[in-house]
């Protein structure tokens, strides 16, 4: 996605914000059907497959074969997409079959917030980097 | 993510939430109503929530995102109260008056789940927003 001009890393920020942002949608419907009968809270996890993403861009894996399939730049993180489960499908809840529990998801939101926000701060961190080189550090 | 349609999510539960509201205080209002439209005395309505795709016209989002609507609105069947009451002008010729089956600490507990909910819901939209503003002040 992005140019190489703006580094790995700008590639790596974009796609964590792109998560969180799924990962926030996913967490507020939970807490939108907090009330509805039979609906069971999803989970969206992509911790792992981001940090196997990350760590095979550092071993900077060399393809010796045209069969090698490409290990550089950062189009190995659009292909993270993260899981999504239903850990608590078919549990009684409290008598109505909804076991979402809205203070853990509050939790969850607030969680998924900061870690949002601090993505993004890195972000900005990197660009301003990218700033002061163009602007010969001035 | 598309901002908007995230805080579509909580807005779906923010209408449907008030829905319930408006019908708890429906239930409150008509305590001690004896005649109705429809003959014979109020009876208490709830709401019944539906999780709904968010958003209509997105193929991009995933099916596990929902938000939420009301789905129905039900009347209540159970038998009526009966008080008695000889000097009411609605009452049978025992003297037993028809009164509706509101249970009033139950309705208020009810109407407490809601605020809350709503609340929360309302958390997860200002939540949406400040992410928002966020996104928008990188590389200012």
């Amino acid at each position: 996605m992005s140019a190489d001009i703006f580094g790995g890393n700008a590639g790596f920020l974009h796609k964590v914000l792109d998560l969180r942002g799924e990962k926030h949608q996913v967490i507020a419907s939970n807490i939108a059907n907090a009330d509805t009968p039979g609906y069971s809270p999803a989970r969206m996890s992509f911790q792992e497959e981001l940090k196997q993403a990350a760590e095979g861009n550092h071993m900077g894996m060399s393809t010796t074969d045209p069969a090698h399939m490409g290990t550089h730049g950062n189009g190995r993180f659009d292909a993270v997409t993260g899981s999504i489960s239903r850990p608590l499908e078919n549990s009684e809840g409290i008598g109505d079959g909804n076991p979402v529990s809205v203070d853990q998801e509050m939790v969850r939101i607030s969680e998924n917030q900061i870690r949002y926000e601090a993505a993004a701060q890195m972000l900005s961190r990197h660009f301003d980097k990218i700033k002061f080189v163009i602007r010969s550090g001035k | 993510m598309n901002i908007l349609s995230t805080m579509n999510i909580g807005s779906s539960a923010l209408s449907a939430q008030s829905t319930r509201l408006n019908a708890i205080s429906s239930n409150l209002a008509n305590v001690n109503t004896t005649e109705t439209p429809e003959g014979g005395p109020y009876r208490k309505k709830s709401v019944v929530f539906r999780s709904a795709p968010a958003f209509e016209n997105e193929l991009t989002t995933r099916e596990e995102i929902q938000g939420v609507r009301v789905d129905r609105i039900i009347s209540d069947d159970s038998d009526p109260k009966r008080v008695y009451d000889p000097s009411h002008p609605d009452a049978g010729e025992n003297g037993y008056v028809e009164m509706p089956n509101i249970n009033v600490v139950e309705e208020m507990t009810d109407m407490m789940t809601a605020a809350r909910a709503y609340e929360a819901n309302v958390t997860s939209i200002k939540s949406s927003q400040r992410m928002a503003m966020k996104a928008l002040e990188i590389g200012r």
